[in-house]
C-alpha cells in the first residue's frame, strides 16, 4: 500500500523530481538500510560473537566491544557510511524546494490564522546550550535558527523529514501522539484531562492525537524553537487543531503550579542534559494538578536491552548528532522522578509493546493502528516506546 | 531580514562529520555512489513519468519503448553515448591511465598490446 503523507495548506510544494529525490531517499532508509542492518545483525551472532569468545573465552557483552568487534570489518563501515549518508542525502532532497518558496510560504503562514489556538513567541529565550550546540539529527541550521522574524524554514523542512524519517507517518503524522493515547486510555481509564502540555512539541504533530482524542481540553505545546513554532501554529490552523503554542524551555515555563492534568513529552527527554531532565521532571511536578500525570515517552534505556541492541543504539550519537543520546540511557529515570517530588508508588516505568502489561490488548491495537500510520517499534527495539509515567499525589 | 527577501538556508549541519573508514576516500567515494544511484532513480522515475503520460495522451504507447529497435545509425550513436557516458564517470582514473601511458618510452614491453 502506498504511503502518502498527508498534505495540507502549509506543505512545501515539489516538483517531480524533488518528490522523487525526497521519496528515494525514504525508500533508501526504510528498505535498504534496514536490510543492511538485519545482516549485520546476522554477522554479529553467526560469526562474530562466536569467533571472538573462541579466541578470547570472554563473553562478548560488552556494546563498546562489540562496537570494535563489529567495525573491524567493512561491512558495518558501509552500513554506518551509509546511514550518514542518507541522513546528509534526506536534508539535501528537503532544503532546495522549502529555500525556493520559503516568502511564499511564510505570507501563507501569517494568513492561516483561523483562530482556533495562539502562538506566542519570546525572543529574550535563552535557547539551551544541549539544542544549539549541533545540529540535532544533521539538520542543517538545526531547530532554532530563525533567519528573519517570520521564518518557518526549520519547521516546513521538518514536516517532511517526519514522513522520510519515519515509517509509514500518513496522516497527520501523529502516530507517537496515539500510541500514548492509547497507552492511557488502556492504563488510566479514568484520566479526563482539561488541560495538556506537550513539551518539546517541535511543529506539533505528535499533539494533534491529544487535541483529538480530548476535543474539549486546552492543549498547549511549547518549544525552544521559533521557527518550529510559527510553522507549527500555521500548520494546526491548516489542520483545523486547535492548540496554544508558546515558546518556552521545559526547564522552567511561565504557567502557574498545578496547571495541567496531563504533561506529555515524545522523544524530547535524549535531546536534553543531564542537568536538565531532572529541572523538567521538577516542572512537570510543580505544573500538574493533584492527581495530574505526567508521562514522556522515548527509546528504552541500555540496561532494557540486549548488548547488541545496545551497540545499534549508541551508534546514533556516532552518526546523527546526538549528543546525550547515549548518556541519557544510563540515567536512573525512576530515581530522577522520585527526587523531583513524585511518591515512589506513583512512578511507573513501562513499555509499549510488553506482552502482560495491563490491558495489553487495548494497547496492542492500538500499537497495530499507529504502525500501519505512524510510529511502531522503534528499529530494533523489541520494546516499543518506554515511558516515564508520574502521578501526582 | 524583511521575510519577502530571498533566504539561503545553510545546507551543512553543524558538529562533527563522523568518517567510517581509516581513508577517509571510501567515505567520500561512498557519499558519491550514494547520490548518484538517488540521481539515476529519480531520472529514471522522471522518464517513466514522461512514458506514462505520452502513453495516456495517445502519443506513444509504452510497449514502443519496450520493442524499440534502433537501426544501424542510431545503434552506433547509442555506442557511443554508452562510452561516453562511462567515460565521464570513469574520468579520473582514465585520466591516470592516460598520464602513465604517455610517460611509457616507445617500444616499451607491451606496448603492442
Amino acid at each position: 500500500m502506498a504511503d502518502v503523507q498527508h498534505e495540507h495548506q502549509m506543505m512545501t510544494n515539489r516538483s517531480h523530481d524533488e518528490a522523487e529525490r525526497q521519496n528515494n531517499v525514504r525508500t533508501l532508509r526504510q528498505s535498504l538500510l534496514r536490510k543492511f542492518a538485519a545482516g549485520s545483525r546476522e554477522m554479529f551472532y553467526r560469526e562474530i560473537k562466536p569467533e571472538y569468545e573462541k579466541q578470547t573465552g570472554k563473553p562478548l557483552d560488552d556494546y563498546r566491544q562489540i562496537r570494535t568487534e563489529m567495525l573491524k570489518g567493512n561491512y558495518m563501515k558501509f552500513q554506518m557510511g551509509f546511514h550518514r549518508v542518507v541522513q546528509e542525502l534526506m536534508f539535501e532532497s528537503l532544503i532546495p524546494p522549502v529555500e525556493q518558496q520559503l516568502p511564499d510560504l511564510v505570507k501563507k503562514s501569517k494568513e492561516m490564522d483561523r483562530n482556533l489556538g495562539t502562538l506566542e513567541l519570546d525572543p529574550d529565550l535563552e535557547l539551551p546550550r544541549y539544542i544549539t550546540a549541533v545540529d540535532i539529527h544533521c539538520q542543517p541550521g538545526g531547530y532554532t535558527t530563525d533567519h528573519h522574524d517570520d521564518d518557518i524554514a526549520a519547521g516546513a523542512i521538518y514536516d517532511r523529514a517526519i514522513h522520510i524519517y519515519n515509517s509509514g507517518s500518513a496522516g497527520m503524522a501523529d502516530g507517537a501522539g496515539r500510541m500514548i493515547t492509547a497507552y492511557l486510555d488502556a492504563v488510566f481509564p479514568d484520566l479526563v484531562p482539561s488541560r495538556i502540555l506537550d513539551m518539546g512539541c517541535t511543529i506539533g504533530h505528535s499533539t494533534a492525537a491529544y487535541v483529538k482524542r480530548w476535543p474539549e481540553a486546552d492543549v498547549h505545546a511549547i518549544d525552544v524553537g521559533a521557527a518550529l513554532l510559527r510553522y507549527g501554529h500555521a500548520r494546526a490552523e491548516a489542520l483545523g487543531l486547535k492548540v496554544h503554542f508558546s515558546q518556552q524551555s521545559a526547564e522552567q515555563t511561565n504557567f502557574e503550579d498545578g496547571s495541567f492534568d496531563l504533561i506529555v513529552s515524545n522523544i524530547l527527554a535524549h535531546e536534553t542534559s543531564t542537568k536538565a531532565w531532572p529541572k523538567i521532571i521538577k516542572e512537570c511536578h510543580r505544573l500538574l494538578k493533584p492527581g495530574g500525570v505526567m508521562i514522556h515517552g522515548d527509546l528504552p534505556q541500555l540496561e532494557e536491552v540486549d548488548p547488541y541492541r545496545q551497540f545499534i543504539y549508541t551508534n546514533e550519537t556516532h552518526y546523527n548528532n546526538e549528543p546525550f543520546w547515549t548518556k541519557y540511557r544510563t540515567l536512573d529515570l525512576k530515581r530522577i522522578a522520585i527526587d523531583a517530588g513524585f511518591l515512589p508508588d506513583n512512578v511507573i516505568r513501562d513499555f509499549s509493546q510488553v506482552k502482560g502489561g495491563k490491558d495489553q490488548a487495548k494497547i496492542d491495537a492500538a500499537i497495530d493502528t499507529s504502525r500501519a500510520t505512524g510510529y511502531g517499534a522503534p528499529a530494533g527495539s523489541p520494546l516499543g516506546m518506554a515511558y516515564i509515567i508520574g502521578t501526582k499525589e | 531580514m524583511s521575510s519577502e527577501e530571498k533566504v539561503t538556508l545553510p545546507r551543512v549541519a553543524k558538529g562533527p562529520r563522523p568518517m567510517m573508514f581509516e581513508d577517509e576516500a571510501n567515505d567520500i567515494l561512498l557519499s558519491m555512489n550514494v547520490s548518484l544511484l538517488n540521481e539515476l532513480i529519480v531520472t529514471r522515475q522522471r522518464l517513466d513519468a514522461v512514458e506514462r503520460l505520452l502513453d495516456k495522451n495517445g502519443v506513444l504507447k509504452q510497449a514502443d519503448v519496450n520493442a524499440f529497435s534502433p537501426d544501424e545509425a542510431a545503434a552506433d550513436q547509442r555506442d557511443a553515448l554508452r562510452e561516453e557516458i562511462s567515460n565521464r564517470v570513469f574520468y579520473l582514473l582514465l585520466q591516470q591511465a592516460e598520464r602513465a601511458e604517455n610517460a611509457v618510452p616507445e617500444g616499451a614491453p607491451g606496448d603492442d598490446i
